[in-house]
């Protein structure tokens, strides 16, 4: 699933390993979702955006799920 | 943040009690094995002195993993920051799936390999062929069971 957490990162210059201890996860985890290896849970995607201030729609990308 | 602190370090703390625990027991097995207080009796000599050694060898691995876990638990404790990372590490989503995927998908491989084991087994040793199946079908069952018990455990109730 696309993502614009790179982009919020860079706009508010966090690194991968800030933003994971802000929202309580790994590295790792991080970089898999901004790789769109992995689709982070609903719990972590609201962490996620809660953090930046958005909703969840306005930082991933829903429209592949919409055209299934 | 104290809070969650708090409980990264009680969730810690009771994980480290639990890898003393399990230390203590493997060293008593590695004393009781070394000291001949649980001998091993095979009827080949030689077999048992192999015996005798693989046993040693691999309860002083396990042994070795605890220490290194029971290390690696006490230094979290002593830094803040080491216990926080820690703590991310062991209840990280996208571990757990891995764990979870790895764990189910070792499982079925497992027992197709004891099966197909155990066949081919069958052909020269009787011992080895029940071993074998029985295995497959007591790691089966146990399968069997676990998925019946999250299925009820996740199970809904319609409205």
């Amino acid at each position: 699933m696309k993502t614009k957490i790179k982009e919020f990162r860079k706009t508010h210059k966090l690194s991968q390993a800030e933003l994971a201890d802000a929202v309580g996860t790994t590295r790792q985890t991080i970089t898999s979702i901004e790789t769109e290896k992995y689709t982070a849970s609903l719990v972590l995607a609201y962490k996620i955006a809660h953090y930046f201030g958005v909703t969840i729609e306005e930082m991933f990308d829903f429209s592949e799920i919409e055209e299934d | 943040m104290n809070e969650k602190l708090a409980r990264m370090e009680k969730d810690i703390r009771r994980k480290l009690n639990q890898s003393r625990g399990f230390a203590a027991c493997i060293l008593l097995l590695l004393i009781a094995s070394v000291s001949g207080v649980i001998p091993v009796r095979l009827e080949n000599p030689h077999l048992s002195d192999y015996m005798s050694g693989f046993q040693l060898g691999l309860l002083s691995g396990i042994l070795a993993v605890a220490l290194f876990t029971i290390v690696r638990y006490q230094k979290a404790l002593k830094d803040e920051n080491r216990l926080k990372q820690l703590y991310y590490e062991e209840h990280d989503e996208r571990n757990r799936y891995i764990h979870w995927k790895s764990g189910a998908s070792a499982v079925n491989v497992s027992i197709i390999l004891l099966l197909v084991a155990g066949v081919i087994a069958g052909y020269f040793n009787f011992t080895v062929f029940a071993t074998l199946i029985a295995s497959a079908v007591v790691t089966s069952i146990i399968r069997g069971g676990f998925k019946l018990y999250y299925c009820r455990s996740l199970k809904g109730t319609a409205e």
